[in-house]
């Protein structure tokens, strides 16, 4: 009977290992990613939104390893509310400061800061209704937050996200680019790291002019 | 019992070979690793050397008409590549163990792994492609960091680790000194960079900055022709790279905004980011052509970087009156060089071009070898995008007035970088030349051969290139004051500017001709929302109302503006002059051009081209010169039917006229633009250049067949219409328009003595001309 235990246990251990060592599934996330959430419109009427799930990590080609083997750890963890510090950058409310933060020690919360807005636990759904809303129906698009971030401008704070948008197509088409985005509204504020195209042929939809102006606009 | 047990010794023997062999990286077929020497035969490599193309193809053989099946293991040497067991390579990189790596393909779950520390792999194999790609890739990579370190020596030759304090530099730089904490470790690279060799798609390749990747894809008509073969092209793509991040040198945190440079669609930014993309594969391999493998042999799209290339055209030559010219050589492709097309890697030639003529010169004059020069001219265009693109404002080290000196101010920057004073031609000509100047020209420094650089040389061949488009060299910026000895700014010499020409704004018309219509109407539901569908993708319009149905269900494709719609308006411009336009710019952003209650500003004659709209008819005067760089109104007022009089009103005014509550509006958050707005993100358009007395269709006309061009969406503005706003409402949108090459719309001839206008200013009316469009909603 030991023996027996033995040899399932060792072939259950050979066979996982055997497994995950040949899988390519394996260098991405182990597990649905809370960090990333994924977006699907169903139809005109019906926009989902789940935990970005193993096969839609590894279909959109989002490797894990690359995300490890950065070195602002932070950036990657799974729990944003427990980021940890990094030196280069100043805090406050656990969040880091950007903008006109040398204006004032903002750090030391007793310094006032009034703040245009209040963060809200579904800014990431407001913002993924609004990114996956036009397109059409065989694209997600995936939101990964980045930083919680407080902007500060004109002497005023904004509650913000730095998040990583990612669009797949069903073609198995990416475009990805970051942003920062309003803690309340969901809204996007700025968008950056727009890819760069060398294609030898241009894929930018073009039109024609209307033969004639109908519109009754007149320009001066 | 004793077999049962044999049977168990069998079976646990065979899984311990099965987890052993597991842990062994695959050899064989797997992309990730294979033993080289079953590979390559009898030819040999030692550890940690590899196979190579030592150039692209059509150089390694001499042929330009080399076959796609050529056997390129007869071209292909022995090279080192890398003693560690992957390819990845280190170099100076902040906190890393290692900065870059390359892949075969998306796919690819780990850099690829040598067995027997060999790389040797036949051509045509995946893993040739991911050696050549490294070994390009860390030669470019060590030269960039090289040079990166020479910068910093040159500005800051007295620095010391760990600084003492803040150290002074010897010129006014760009470079921060708090991007390198330690000797040769630089901040601004806490991200890997990972290289797809053979990303398996058809005509492609592109740098991707939001996971830091690049990839080199095939040729579609001929698949076993790789961009990877193709050296030129490796050092094209990671130029991008390189730009990306000198562009960011005083952003360089991890978090917060970061500067493109472009927009996507065609734009001057973008353009001079191909250019230097180009100059940045000279730089490497001291070659004045671009991709003849990848791009010339299949697409006849390779590109020269210097006017002796035999592709030019007639008419093209290194003489100082027949070099490849700003405007005129815009949207000039040598592969066809009778048409005239709009694409930035054409345009992009002239920046490569000048750059190359620059470094020639700094040989001639300077007595410099090629390799300085051209590490000189990297450093100068390091300079030069640090300051352009920095999001703090300060602009320069030696700013110590702590006020903003470059792109208006933290929190607009972006705004100012990307539309509102954006990189253009112009921009970057200036700048580096003032980087020239400050450096070479400087007799503090001597770095010309003991000597300095002479100003008029700057002048001299920039203008040669019709880039000389500036008055003074704008060193002070938004701190220069005309006739302050401290904060004057270089003036340029007149007497150098033969070739550049520079155009009055108001020769910026709409076209004359009777019966021309002057402005267009999109409103194609399919148009409009593949336009959508695409800027939304690429991160350029990235709100649109929760009023607006996403099937777009109120475009009637009836070429009119019609509530509840979203439409493209594109204009039909026309340049009054004889000399070329280039750099056209629309702008349908906020400004400055409505008082505090949100009425329309009447500016006098001295500040707008439109005296609009009179006194009587809702405008108040807005007399104040300078524009403030806090007020920002919508470009559209409502025409409002009051009992005296028609007037012209606010969004806000006209919204409470009609008892309409702000919950209707296209952002019940913002009533100022509660009926109508352009798109954020689709509220410029850009036009590559205009022909003297002609439009933009005429100007880009098929010459043989006169068939007039198509437009994209970077042609058009996009405008958002409630679906609230009254059928026969009068909206009147005014637009502000611009160009690179214009007198005005850069200098300021009234207050600031010829100086560049402010950055605030460019919040006003006086850098631009007006343009209105009267847009009566129809149902």
């Amino acid at each position: 009977m030991k023996k027996l235990w033995l040899f399932t246990l060792s072939t259950f251990i050979a066979l996982t290992i055997a497994f995950y060592s040949k899988h390519p599934l394996s260098m991405y996330s182990g597990q649905g990613n809370p960090a990333w959430k994924t977006f699907e419109k169903k139809s005109n009427n019906l926009i989902s939104g789940h935990t970005a799930t193993v096969t839609e990590l590894a279909a959109a080609r989002i490797p894990l390893a690359k995300r490890e083997i950065a070195h602002d750890k932070n950036q990657y963890s799974d729990s944003f509310s427990a980021q940890k510090r990094n030196m280069n950058y100043q805090y406050r409310e656990d969040r880091i400061l950007i903008g006109d933060v040398q204006k004032n020690n903002y750090q030391d919360e007793s310094v006032e800061l009034e703040m245009i807005n209040r963060p809200s636990s579904n800014w990431k759904d407001l913002l993924g209704n609004d990114l996956i809303r036009f397109q059409y129906e065989d694209t997600k698009v995936m939101i990964k937050e980045e930083y919680s971030v407080i902007k500060i401008q004109s002497g005023r704070g904004l509650y913000a996200e730095q998040v990583l948008v990612t669009f797949f197509s069903k073609n198995g088409n990416t475009s990805s680019y970051r942003a920062l985005v309003d803690a309340e509204s969901g809204q996007i504020i700025e968008t950056w790291d727009k890819t760069i195209h060398d294609n030898v042929r241009s894929s930018t939809p073009k039109f024609t002019l209307p033969a004639e102006n109908n519109s009754g606009i007149i320009a001066r | 019992m004793k077999i049962k047990f044999s049977l168990f010794k069998i079976t646990s023997s065979a899984l311990v070979i099965l987890v052993l062999s597991s842990c062994v990286p695959t050899a064989g077929t797997s992309l990730r690793s294979r033993d080289s020497a079953n590979l390559v035969g009898t030819t040999k490599v030692s550890v940690g050397e590899g196979k190579i193309l030592s150039d692209n193809p059509i150089m390694l053989s001499g042929n330009s008409s080399l076959s796609d099946s050529f056997d390129l293991n007869r071209l292909a040497s022995t090279a080192a590549i890398t003693n560690g067991s992957f390819l990845r390579a280190n170099s100076s990189c902040y906190g890393l163990t290692y900065c870059f790596e390359v892949r075969a393909d998306k796919n690819s779950v780990s850099a690829l792994q040598t067995s027997d520390g060999k790389w040797g792999f036949l051509a045509d194999t995946p893993e040739f492609l991911q050696v050549n790609a490294f070994y390009h890739l860390n030669k470019m990579t060590n030269l960039y960091y090289e040079d990166l370190t020479k910068s910093f020596a040159l500005a800051y030759p007295f620095f010391t680790f760990p600084p003492a304090a803040a150290p002074t530099p010897v010129y006014d730089t760009a470079l921060p000194y708090g991007m390198m904490p330690s000797l040769n470790v630089f901040k601004g690279y806490d991200s890997i960079l990972t290289f797809y060799a053979d990303c398996n798609e058809a005509d492609a390749a592109y740098f991707k900055p939001s996971d830091w990747s690049i990839c080199l894809g095939y040729i579609a008509d001929f698949p076993s022709a790789k961009w990877g073969h193709d050296s030129t092209a490796v050092y094209h793509e990671t130029g991008h790279y390189f730009q990306k991040l000198q562009l960011n040198y005083r952003n360089y945190a991890s978090v917060g905004e970061k500067v493109d440079l472009g927009s996507g669609y065609y734009d001057e930014a973008g353009s001079i980011g191909e250019g230097l993309s180009d100059y940045y594969s000279y730089l490497v391999n001291g070659r004045t052509h671009f991709a003849e493998w990848g791009a010339g042999r299949f697409s006849h799209a390779s590109r020269p970087l210097t006017e002796d290339d035999a592709i030019h055209a007639p008419g093209i030559s290194s003489d100082a009156d027949q070099r490849l010219a700003y405007p005129q050589y815009v949207g000039y492709d040598p592969n066809i060089p009778t048409i005239p097309i709009i694409d930035i890697h054409a345009t992009g030639m002239i920046i490569s071009h000048y750059l190359v003529a620059q470094t020639e010169d700094l040989m001639s004059r300077c007595s410099m070898t090629k390799r300085a020069a051209s590490d000189m001219i990297l450093h100068l265009v390091g300079e030069t995008l640090a300051e352009l693109g920095d999001l703090t404002s300060k602009g320069t080290e030696l700013n110590t007035t702590g006020n903003p000196k470059i792109n208006l101010r933290t929190g607009k920057a972006l705004e100012w970088v990307r539309k509102v004073n954006p990189i253009n031609f112009r921009s970057f000509s200036q700048t580096f030349a003032k980087n020239l100047l400050i450096n070479l020209s400087n007799p503090l420094l001597n770095r010309c051969n003991g000597s300095i650089y002479p100003q008029d040389q700057i002048e001299s061949i920039l203008d040669q290139y019709g880039l000389l488009l500036f008055r003074t060299y704008n060193q002070n910026r938004n701190l220069s004051i005309p006739g302050d000895a401290t904060f004057a700014n270089t003036a340029v010499s007149a007497l150098n500017r033969k070739k550049s020409v520079l155009i009055s704004k108001d020769l910026l018309i709409l076209d004359p001709t009777i019966n021309a219509s002057s402005a267009f109407v999109i409103d194609d539901k399919t148009i409009i929302k593949n336009s959508l569908v695409n800027l939304m993708k690429e991160g350029l319009v990235t709100s649109i109302s929760n009023q607006t149905p996403s099937d777009l269900g109120f475009n009637n494709n009836n070429s009119k503006v019609s509530p509840g719609e979203i439409v493209g308006l594109a204009l039909n411009l026309y340049n009054n002059s004889n000399s070329t336009m280039a750099g056209v710019q629309v702008l349908a952003n906020d400004w400055d051009h409505a008082d505090a209650t949100g009425k329309p500003c009447q500016f006098s004659t001295s500040m707008s081209n439109d005296q609009w709209p009179l006194t009587s008819e809702g405008g108040v005067p807005c007399t104040t010169i300078a524009s403030t760089d806090a007020d920002f109104a919508p470009i559209c007022f409502i025409q409002s039917n009051e009992t005296t009089a028609t007037k012209w009103v606010s969004q806000t005014e006209f919204k409470t006229k009609m008892a309409l509550d702000s919950s209707f509006c296209l952002d019940p958050s913002n009533t100022k633009d509660c009926f109508i707005r352009a798109l954020k993100g689709a509220d410029q358009a850009n036009f590559s250049k205009l022909n003297p007395k002609s439009t933009w269709g005429k100007t880009h006309a098929d010459p043989t067949s006169g068939k007039a061009p198509e437009l994209n969406i970077g042609n058009i503005v996009l405008f958002e219409v409630s679906k609230h706003i009254p059928p026969g409402t009068i909206v009147d949108c005014r637009m502000r328009l611009r160009f690179t090459n214009c007198e005005d719309c850069y200098h300021d001839t009234g207050t600031r003595a010829g100086y560049d206008y402010l950055d605030n200013d460019y919040n006003g009316p006086r850098p631009y001309k007006i343009i209105h469009l009267q847009i009566p909603i129809t149902d």
